[in-house]
């Protein structure tokens, strides 16, 4: 089963990194600079979104694009690039995030930390990208990310499944969860603006 | 933002809502899309500085690791003999995988002769790179900027790759001209002798063949290289006798031609007129002032000196 997904990642852009993909594996560095080229500013944002520092995001994507080089042989022609790369700046992000935890007394007040930065970083002019920003932030943490995977990124299901290492009914029922958790969220969000 | 307003949550997770929570469901998907994180804005160049560590990246990394790799078995019996050897392969493959890289500096034509008997005369400000190992592997040269080839004739493919476009061939005589700071990315190539095959990278099968006397050009806007046309090659490859013929070229690519040319900056105050045409022809070497004072006629401007060249305005 293959899902698509109506998405910006539309499907020649899937069908072109599929092409790429292949290149790639028979050593092709034209079409490796291609891909670099049209996924950099994708997985900058993606890894900018994890450890809200510019310069870790440029060498995080660096690394992962130095990893796609070397095991460019094992590529396999099954799965997504997309989510290979994904992945790869994903586990170095974590990777990152737990390290820098460490030296905080505990993980969760980095991870508050980082809320609070994030929150300083990026204002809506919708009132509505807040609070929805708020909502998706207490969402449990698989949900919000295989949501947020799916949304932002404009990963397919098996991507999502790939990368965060679980089946593709997981992902959905993540997703559905919170969906079902934001409709909540929302529906209390006009009430009370009726009630005002 | 617009992209994300006018999407449908997907159908696996709609399906799991009951119809009448279907249509609050995608709204709230699409709603979901105001706290998105945007996307960083890159400029071409910046893409390209990126990749351009990335590949000094590989080269120096990739290749260390597969050079270990191969004598992983032997260090563990001569662990101390060969510690000495293992870094002084290391530091020759440091070396090997480095590519060649060649930069005219402004003001200067450079010429430059290949491992394989191969001619490569550059511009002013011109930058070339390939292989320490171009002659066994593949002759393949990145170029930036604008060169004239003479390819030796080895019966395998001489590639230039520039802006995203390869310009393949055997033996023959062409110039290119390609420059990364080029506004529309364009790649003009035009052939002396011989035969030429023109296309967008990856995408052979768009090809254009040139023949002595033609010329073809491509951007990252189109498909498949212009039809060839006649063109006098003498035109092209002006530059080689420090000379300018500029057809219908944008007053901006101009200007960074007398730039590199000169060795000089240029101001141009007057937004928006960088895109605008021009077409002048000089059948020898003329003096930078001449170059501007034609322009200025032409185009209804003035220019006056500044400490580090020229500045131009209405």
């Amino acid at each position: 089963m293959y899902i698509r997904q109506a998405g910006f990642m539309n499907q020649t852009t899937d069908e072109l990194i599929e092409l790429l993909a292949g290149k790639i594996r028979s050593s092709d560095k034209g079409a490796y600079d291609d891909f670099f080229r049209m996924m950099y500013a994708k997985l900058s944002g993606f890894a900018m979104t994890y450890v809200h520092d510019q310069n870790l995001a440029y060498d995080i994507v660096q690394d992962a694009f130095v990893i796609l080089w070397q095991r460019r042989a094992g590529i396999d022609p099954d799965k997504s690039l997309k989510s290979f790369m994904y992945k790869a700046v994903r586990n170095r992000c974590l990777n990152e995030l737990r390290n820098r935890s460490k030296e905080v007394v505990s993980s969760e007040l980095a991870e508050n930390q980082y809320k609070n930065d994030e929150a300083i970083e990026i204002e809506s002019e919708h009132p509505l990208g807040n609070h929805f920003r708020e909502w998706i932030a207490s969402l449990p943490e698989r949900q919000k990310e295989a949501f947020e995977l799916s949304r932002y990124e404009g990963l397919n299901h098996e991507e999502i499944a790939d990368l965060m290492n679980i089946s593709t009914k997981t992902v959905n029922n993540h997703i559905v969860a919170a969906m079902a958790q934001l409709r909540k969220c929302y529906q209390q969000y006009k009430q009370n603006n009726q009630q005002n | 933002m617009d992209k994300y307003h006018s999407l449908n949550a997907p159908d696996h997770i709609i399906s799991e809502f009951h119809a009448g929570q279907r249509d609050e469901i995608n709204e709230i998907w699409r709603l979901s899309g105001l706290s998105a994180q945007k996307v960083p804005e890159y400029s071409a160049s910046d893409v390209e500085s990126a990749l351009n560590d990335l590949h000094l990246r590989l080269e120096i990394s990739g290749d260390l690791t597969s050079t270990s790799d191969k004598i992983a078995g032997w260090i563990q019996q001569y662990s101390r003999v060969l510690a000495a050897a293992v870094a002084l392969i290391a530091l020759t493959s440091f070396f090997i995988f480095v590519p060649r890289t060649a930069v005219v500096p402004y003001g200067e034509i450079a010429t430059l002769e290949l491992p394989d008997g191969s001619v490569i005369e550059m511009n002013s400000g011109t930058e070339i790179r390939y292989s320490r190992f171009y002659r066994f592997s593949d002759r393949t040269i990145e170029l930036n900027g604008e060169a004239f080839f003479k390819v030796a004739d080895h019966g395998h493919p001489f590639i230039v790759v520039a802006n995203g476009v390869s310009v393949e061939v055997t033996g023959t005589q062409f110039n290119v001209r390609s420059w990364h700071d080029d506004l529309s990315r364009e790649t003009i190539v035009t052939v002396a002798e011989g035969e030429v095959l023109f296309y967008p990278m990856l995408k052979r099968e768009q090809m254009v063949v040139l023949t002595a006397g033609k010329s073809s050009r491509w951007n990252p806007e189109l498909v498949q290289p212009s039809e060839p046309e006649s063109s006098l090659f003498e035109d092209a490859a002006a530059w080689r006798d420090f000379r300018f013929v500029f057809r219908n070229q944008s007053l901006g690519s101009i200007l960074r031609d007398l730039e590199r040319r000169f060795n000089i900056t240029i101001e141009l105050d007057i937004p928006g007129i960088e895109s605008s045409p021009l077409t002048a022809y000089y059948s020898q070497q003329v003096s930078l002032e001449s170059v501007l004072d034609d322009i200025c006629t032409v185009k209804g401007l003035r220019y006056t000196r500044t400490s580090t060249g020229f500045r131009i305005y209405r």
